[in-house]
């Protein structure tokens, strides 16, 4: 095993890892924000990477696919604030929140296979290549470009628009303390559906820069949901920054772990969320809380 | 001021007490001795750090430095269900009453530290406990007492904000504790809830119960206070006899400037 | 003084004592194997039920692992018998296996605080079903395990339809009175009261972390009785039964059967095995799996927005405000008749 097999393994973990970023992101800008753990974010990747093949498949151009494939799921997002979170967030618990997205990945799961069919649906690379780009004896596809510079540019974006703009500032400050967001005057109802939208975008982008590597299937979202899970998780499930480097990480993690077996990637991220879970029992969320509780 | 007699231990001894959160300190070096049987009364301008201390005392905040003892045992550090099997009770200034139990049930909590009741006792058997029924009678007993035997099984959601204060007053008292913290009982209340209140502790203080009391109401306080512990920001500014309080100059500059505590 | 608790407590056996001869009949009323299938279907369901209430509902846990633990149950019957085992000594092991899990997980996850505890029992089910599907040697892969020896007391084994019905609505019912002992008792009190409010027990010197994890335990080990239940009437299993849309199915039996009501288990089992049965068929003309995925998630979103505790507890609570509304409209009509008797009542 020599150098440029371990670039190699590098180069496809943080592939890998990028994707699960953008998901990780959109399960924290949610959480933030709102409180809520949306167990849809994966089916929201799901819905990005099968609207893109069935563009792609009329025959659309990628620079009009993909803005009308992003703009398509961040509208589906604040649909579901919009329908579903937002009636519900007031008389809701814990348990009721967590069920009602769990009640919506079903139904785009459900709505996926209806539509779309069960067997896997595949589209060519962005821009195919004979052969991959060789670059010091590794092998880097042009699609993992695509992805790594996609997910650049979303990563990008999110900062401007959190660092730079009206509504960004209002979702920091929501996300910091909600209650301090209501009493300085912040809409937190638009700040959340904005929220939502935004991690739907995020999702799409992931979803439709994974579809050339691999065959969507209605299920490939909850696979990729709890990977983005697990990838929270290990960034704190409370920073945008921490999130970023738990999806790199798991990334990482997975593509070591593939040396060994194939079939080992899953408990890979598994264990690394259990481990986790023990050392930082509280996490980020944990300090908040227990303050919070004591009424101080 | 007034040292405490050499004979009789405090109810409750509070040496010391320090607590910041994040640099930024809330309590300094704070003493405060409760003698046995008194209502005490913690009094201070909001932000003086009086709930932060019920919170260390009763186990829910763990302090930087400094001790808290109950009738001479050390609970310093312990957490919040071990000091209450030391014998303290408290209530919160967010009511926290159990809104899927009924009223009685709820004082019928207070009880199970008295109370056997295994697992495995309680998922068998075709017929009633005898200990279960004669301890649902004392918590009716409690409510009754006060006049609330009639909501015994209504949910707490459909009392009155006075009465269900009532009702977690006398849950914290029904443990039969040694010391109760009370923290703000008549905010939000008025004015007859208030009167209704005021006799109602004033009953349960006759009963030798030692008290803790917080409250915004320096009339309601005073007149019902053996001993005062004054706070400001974090600080013991004063302790003593309400009409020595009252009187001390530290006192009256904290408040307001130079109005008089009683009129505050 | 008969305190109201204990003569609840004690209705409530009169309740169950009528199930209990409801269930004797309904193998004789219902005569043909359809229906007597929907209604053993419908009682395992309720046991699942009732162990996903009590972690859920009663325990206030967010509890994701719920199918895994049914699945832990059914394997160690599904093992045990085809190695030869007494089908009884297979549920044993199931009952210890999800009991030991249970305890071994909930130490530390039930420090953990809300929605970790949700991510922390998902990686349980994850790893539970990767582990059914990929340890061949012992449960067969995805294949699973055929040839599981039903349960016999004697001679006499449960293999046709009736007696399965009884052995399995037998437990049922056991599972529905330990379930009301437990609401009015010491300890049933306690599980209530930590759910709504960790600072007041606490305060009361209730130990809530332990009690939290008593509840996972039980919850989790009556899911393996019914998994074990399940496996001996399936006679062969695989991993994907344990899956994401049966702990779905178990879920949204939870929301329309209600969080916390005592009977609420049955009437969901009754509701989720009627829509699969009867209606999705129906609507669905020929693509039945994915339309009934589609139909309970939107049922689940449904009345988790308008009934967050559950249909039935939604019911029960509206109910009980309207008969107050009511009673307190006629006690204004005629004051003079009802204060008298609400006076001796509080003297």
């Amino acid at each position: 095993m020599d150098l440029a097999f371990f670039i190699q393994l590098f180069v496809t973990g943080v592939t890998t890892g990028a994707i699960y970023a953008a998901v990780a992101m959109g399960f924290v800008l949610v959480f933030r924000v709102t409180g809520i753990l949306n167990f849809a974010q994966g089916e929201l990747l799901m819905v990005g990477g099968m609207l893109i093949i069935s563009f792609r498949e009329a025959g659309w151009p990628l620079y009009a696919a993909i803005p009308v494939t992003i703009a398509l799921v961040f509208l589906l997002g604040c649909a579901i604030y919009a329908l579903a979170l937002g009636p519900a967030i007031k008389r809701g618990t814990n348990i009721s929140l967590l069920l009602i997205t769990l009640g919506i990945s079903q139904v785009l799961q459900g709505l996926a296979q209806i539509g779309w069919g069960s067997a896997p649906r595949y589209t060519g690379d962005f821009s195919p290549t004979a052969h991959p780009i060789s670059v010091l004896s590794v092998s880097i596809t042009t699609q993992s470009i695509w992805i790594l510079g996609g997910v650049l540019v979303a990563l990008g974006a999110t900062y401007l628009v959190l660092e730079r703009t009206g509504i960004g500032r209002a979702l920091r400050a929501s996300s910091i303390d909600p209650m301090m967001a209501r009493l300085s005057g912040i809409n937190v109802r638009m700040v959340s559906l904005i929220a939502f939208g935004a991690a739907g975008a995020l999702a799409a982008v992931g979803g439709l820069l994974l579809a050339p590597v691999i065959g969507m299937t209605y299920a490939t979202g909850s696979l990729i949901g709890v990977k983005g899970i697990a990838a929270a998780v290990i960034g704190g499930f409370g920073s945008i920054p921490g999130a970023i480097i738990g999806g790199i990480a798991l990334g990482l993690l997975e593509s070591l772990a593939s040396l060994i077996s194939t079939g080992l990637t899953t408990g890979i991220s598994l264990l690394a969320v259990v481990i986790v879970l023990l050392i930082l029992p509280n996490g980020i969320l944990g300090g908040r809380r227990v303050k919070a509780a004591v009424g101080v | 001021m007034s040292a405490p007699s050499v004979l009789v231990d405090a109810a409750l001894e509070v040496h010391g007490i320090t607590k910041s959160f994040g640099g930024n300190h809330v309590l300094r070096n704070v003493d405060m001795s409760v003698s046995p049987g008194s209502l005490h009364f913690l009094i201070g301008p909001n932000g003086a750090g009086k709930t932060t201390l019920f919170n260390v005392i009763s186990g829910f905040i763990r302090a930087d430095a400094g001790t808290v003892s109950l009738f001479g045992s050390d609970v310093t550090g312990e957490r919040a269900r071990k000091v209450a099997r030391q014998g303290l009770a408290r209530t919160f200034q967010n009511l926290q009453l159990f809104a899927s139990l009924t009223v009685a049930e709820n004082v019928l909590m207070a009880l199970h530290g008295q109370m056997k009741g295994g697992l495995p006792r309680a998922m068998t058997g075709l017929f009633v406990s005898r200990e279960e029924n004669r301890e649902y009678e004392r918590a009716y007993e409690w409510l009754d007492r006060f006049g609330l035997a009639k909501y015994a099984s209504s949910m707490p959601s459909d009392l009155s904000y006075g009465d269900r204060r009532l009702v977690e007053i006398i849950r914290a008292f029904a443990s039969q504790p040694k010391v109760v913290l009370l923290d703000e009982p008549a905010a939000g209340l008025g004015l007859s809830a208030r009167a209704n209140l005021f006799d109602v502790l004033k009953e349960l203080h006759a009963g030798n119960m030692t008290i803790v009391l917080i409250e915004h109401d320096m009339k309601f306080g005073m007149a019902l206070a053996d001993e005062v512990t004054v706070l400001d920001v974090g600080t013991r500014i004063a302790h003593g006899t309400p009409a020595q309080v009252q009187k001390d100059d530290a006192v009256i500059a904290a408040y307001l400037g130079k109005r008089s505590v009683a009129d505050a | 003084m008969k305190s109201p608790l204990m003569t609840k407590r004690r209705n409530q056996h009169f309740i169950w004592l009528g199930a209990v001869v409801v269930v004797a009949v309904l193998p004789l009323v219902f005569g043909d194997g359809y229906s007597q299938t929907v209604i053993l279907t419908i009682g395992l369901y309720a046991i699942f039920g009732i162990g996903l209430q009590l972690t859920m509902g009663t325990g206030g846990i967010l509890n994701m692992g719920h199918a895994a633990f049914i699945g832990i149950g059914a394997y160690s019957s599904a093992i045990v018998t085809t190695k030869g085992g007494n089908p009884w000594v297979g549920m044993l092991v199931g009952i210890v296996v999800a009991g030991v899990l249970a305890f071994v997980v909930g130490l530390p996850i039930l420090r953990l605080r809300s929605l970790y505890l949700a991510i922390a029992t998902l990686c349980v089910a994850l790893a539970v079903t990767n582990v059914l599907g990929f340890w061949t040697a012992l449960t067969g892969g995805q294949n699973g395990v055929t040839g599981i020896v039903p349960f016999s007391i004697g001679d006499f084994s449960f293999i046709d339809l009736p007696s399965q019905i009884y052995l399995i609505w037998g437990f049922l019912l056991v599972a529905v009175l330990i379930r009301i002992n437990l609401r009015y008792s010491v300890v049933g009190r306690e599980f209530e009261a930590i759910k709504d409010s960790d600072l007041a027990t606490s305060s009361l010197g209730i130990n809530h972390g332990a009690r939290r994890l008593q509840i996972f335990v039980i919850g989790s080990v009556i899911g393996a009785v019914g998994g074990s239940l399940y496996a001996t009437y399936l006679s062969a299993i695989t991993p994907d039964l344990f899956g994401f849309p049966f702990l779905i199915q178990i879920f949204v039996l939870v929301a329309l059967g209600g969080m916390v009501s005592l009977w609420g288990a049955p009437i969901g089992a009754i509701a989720v095995v009627c829509l699969h049965e009867f209606v999705i068929p129906v609507i669905s003309g020929g693509n039945a799996g994915p339309v009934e995925i589609v139909i309970f998630g939107v049922i689940l979103v449904i009345v988790m927005i308008f009934a967050p505790n559950g249909l039935t507890d939604q019911v029960v609570s509206t109910t009980r405000r309207l008969v107050k509304i009511a009673r307190r409209r006629r006690n204004h009509d005629e004051p003079s008749s009802v204060t008298p008797a609400s006076k001796k009542v509080a003297a």
